[in-house]
């Protein structure tokens, strides 16, 4: 396999894993679809920085996506806070106005310069090997593999320091607020994590492949395993072999990667759902032996 | 105002308005039955049957690519049931589920359309954003079509919306086929996206669904005020929407209605019956009567020792007692006749005030 190709499988496989330790959580405490909503709103701090810096390669085009993302969420929550919207018409409000006002900026005062919504919607991953990252004059390795490699550390370390509180937070929230655990500031915790899941992959990736890879491999897991502590590396398996296949396809029928990587994780969930009605005790759960003592 | 004699212009008015209006009565329903994130879900699953239906016939006929669209919209949302009733996944995680994967589909559809030598994709992508001065008369016809059909399927099963939506077991109970009605009400939904896909994209289309429901929300309990004025506020956007999108030819129709659409939630929102304007109103109401109370109570606590009910007490004697002593509320209790400022800071029970007192102390409210 030539280098180039084991270059993006690299960096597809470090999103994958960078994108489903987060998912697990959201999947969980039901706000997968506020992943979707970052990342369509992404685009507005894009324009915005875009319009201050005048300069579409500036790094603070990153610092204008993060600040749209908790943009997004902090509307969106204050909106719930109001008692008069529920969480699902929060978000349908929320993310159409800043893309709105993201679309228009951009056929304002940008039409001539190629800001390419559709690389924004699918991703170039095909290109991604070719933006290297130059050190001392030392080429080490395409800027994406480095920064999901940073983010995959990230999300790992946050994972495993606050493990107990995140699952507290998802599954009892009242006992958590009982223990001062603060769930409202793990909760956003979660979202911060999303975001910068999205915004470190939205340059390679595209907005649609992140949100399949942020809840479809979770999902999957979650029909195999009945604790997070199988289901959280199960997702990381899946999400990595569900990438390979994807890709491989991509690259045979010469199609969009990203779109490809979406449809496979589709696809497997499907299988993995037929099949679990065949065989319901599909599962890969171990048994702890108090639990075949107990029952 | 020369657009008012270009007939584009009406030609996109009508467009627009049309998906304002189906999409202003199904979304109603769509929040009140919490899916309202259904319509951006099935818009984003009818990119494959976009994408694909062309791969298949390779002609951009309008006629067929609203029909591959509404295959894959169907299959979409039958999956969402499907995997709602056979698992245990939060039903943001099913929409997600489709969401994605649905649009993969579509984009590998759509780049295989693009290596292929006749390439006209250029259409297809104005799907995903919407052209509304693309619309031809006949595109135009088949909107009306779409548009008389969901009229009148809500008109006709008014009553069963109605029911499915607020009690979907008693309507059960009484022998509506809960489902099947269910199944018509998102088949309406699949036929509205379709009509706004060209019109506004396929990103924005939650928001059509979505704001004049919730605008219209805020200002009656009532389901069919809340239908009209979601109609009502939604025409109000597409209309402003288009002129000003015509007006100006560099800004594109869909996000300048949902800009318009938005800004009346958040009105509503603020200013609407059930707003937050009231509520910071009926909550200051609450708390005076609360504090009033109190006082009076205070004044009998007071009069427990002493033989006179009538006796004046210094204001820092009732600061004491109470731990919220407010010139304001002693100043509105006088002015109710409750009680009099004999002189400066001194108080006094009035009979009016006494008897009023009693009939609190003999309620057992709580006091702070």
């Amino acid at each position: 396999m030539p280098i180039i190709q084991i270059q993006i499988l690299a960096i597809i496989f470090l999103t994958s894993i960078a994108c489903a330790l987060p998912g697990n959580f959201l999947i969980l405490s039901g706000t997968a679809l506020i992943v979707d909503a970052i990342s369509h709103a992404i685009l507005l701090g894009i324009v915005v920085m875009f319009l201050i810096t005048k300069n579409i390669h500036s790094p603070f085009l990153y610092i204008g996506a993060i600040l749209s993302g908790l943009v997004t969420v902090t509307i969106t929550e204050l909106l719930i806070s109001t008692k008069l919207i529920k969480k699902d018409a929060a978000i349908g409000l929320t993310f159409p106005f800043l893309f709105s006002i993201a679309v228009i900026l951009i056929n304002i005062f940008a039409s001539n310069i190629h800001l390419d919504t559709d690389a924004i919607l699918l991703g170039e991953l095909a290109f991604a090997p070719f933006d290297r990252l130059i050190i001392y004059n030392t080429d080490i390795g395409p800027i994406s593999l480095w920064i999901m490699g940073v983010i995959v550390i990230i999300q790992t370390i946050f994972v495993s320091l606050f493990y107990k509180e995140l699952t507290l937070s998802i599954f009892d929230p009242h006992q958590a607020k009982i223990l001062k655990y603060k769930p409202q500031l793990f909760h956003y915790m979660l979202m911060a994590l999303a975001s910068i899941s999205i915004i470190g992959a939205f340059n390679t990736a595209g907005t649609i492949l992140v949100v399949a890879l942020i809840v479809i491999p979770p999902a999957t897991a979650y029909l195999l395993s009945n604790h997070l502590t199988t289901m959280i590396p199960l997702s990381c398996i899946i999400s990595l072999i569900a990438s390979t296949i994807g890709y491989l396809c991509a690259h045979n029928y010469n199609s969009s990667i990203a779109g490809a990587i979406a449809t496979t994780n589709g696809t497997i969930f499907g299988i993995i759902l037929l099949a679990k009605k065949i065989y319901p005790m599909i599962n890969f759960q171990r048994c702890k032996k108090s639990d075949i003592d107990n029952s | 105002m020369e657009i008012l004699y270009d007939f584009t212009f009406y030609k996109i008015l009508l467009g627009t308005t049309l998906i304002g209006i189906t999409s202003g009565i199904l979304g109603c329903f769509a929040l009140l039955k919490k899916q309202s994130l259904l319509g951006d879900t099935i818009a984003h699953a009818t990119f494959p049957g976009l994408t694909g239906m062309f791969l298949l016939v390779l002609q951009k006929s309008y006629a067929f690519l609203l029909i591959g669209a509404t295959i894959s919209g169907l299959i979409g949302n039958l999956l969402i049931y499907l995997i709602s009733k056979h698992t245990t996944l939060k039903q943001d995680t099913v929409l997600g589920i489709i969401l994605s994967s649905f649009f993969g589909l579509g984009t590998v559809f759509l780049t295989i359309i693009q290596k292929l030598p006749t390439a006209h994709q250029a259409g297809l992508n104005k799907f995903i954003f919407g052209h509304a001065s693309t619309l031809l008369i006949h595109d135009i016809i088949v909107l009306s079509l779409i548009g008389i059909i969901v009229c009148s399927t809500t008109f006709a099963l008014w009553k069963e919306f109605k029911i499915i939506t607020f009690d979907t077991q008693y309507a059960q109970t009484i022998g509506i086929p809960a489902q099947k009605i269910e199944a018509i009400l998102t088949i309406l939904m699949v036929l509205t996206i379709i009509v706004g896909l060209q019109t506004v994209g396929l990103i924005l289309i939650s928001s059509f669904l979505i704001s004049p429901a919730v605008s219209a929300r805020q200002w009656t309990k009532n389901l069919s005020s809340m239908v009209f004025l979601s109609i009502f506020f939604s025409l109000i956007a597409t209309t402003l929407g288009t002129i000003i999108s015509c007006s100006y030819p560099s800004i594109p129709t869909g996000p300048v209605i949902v800009i318009i659409s938005t800004t009346i939630t958040i009105t509503s929102l603020v200013f609407g019956t059930r707003g937050i304007i009231t509520q910071i109103i009926i909550q200051n109401k609450k708390n005076k009567d609360i504090k009033t109370t109190c006082m009076l109570k205070n004044f009998m606590l007071f009069n427990e020792s002493k033989i006179d009910p009538f006796h004046p007490h210094d204001l820092t004697a009732l600061k004491v007692i109470g731990k919220k002593s407010n010139r304001k509320i002693l100043y509105l209790l006088e002015q109710q006749g409750f009680i009099t400022n004999i002189q400066n800071n001194t108080w006094q029970l009035t009979s009016k005030g006494l008897y009023k007192a009693q009939k609190l102390l003999a309620r057992k409210q709580k006091c702070l």
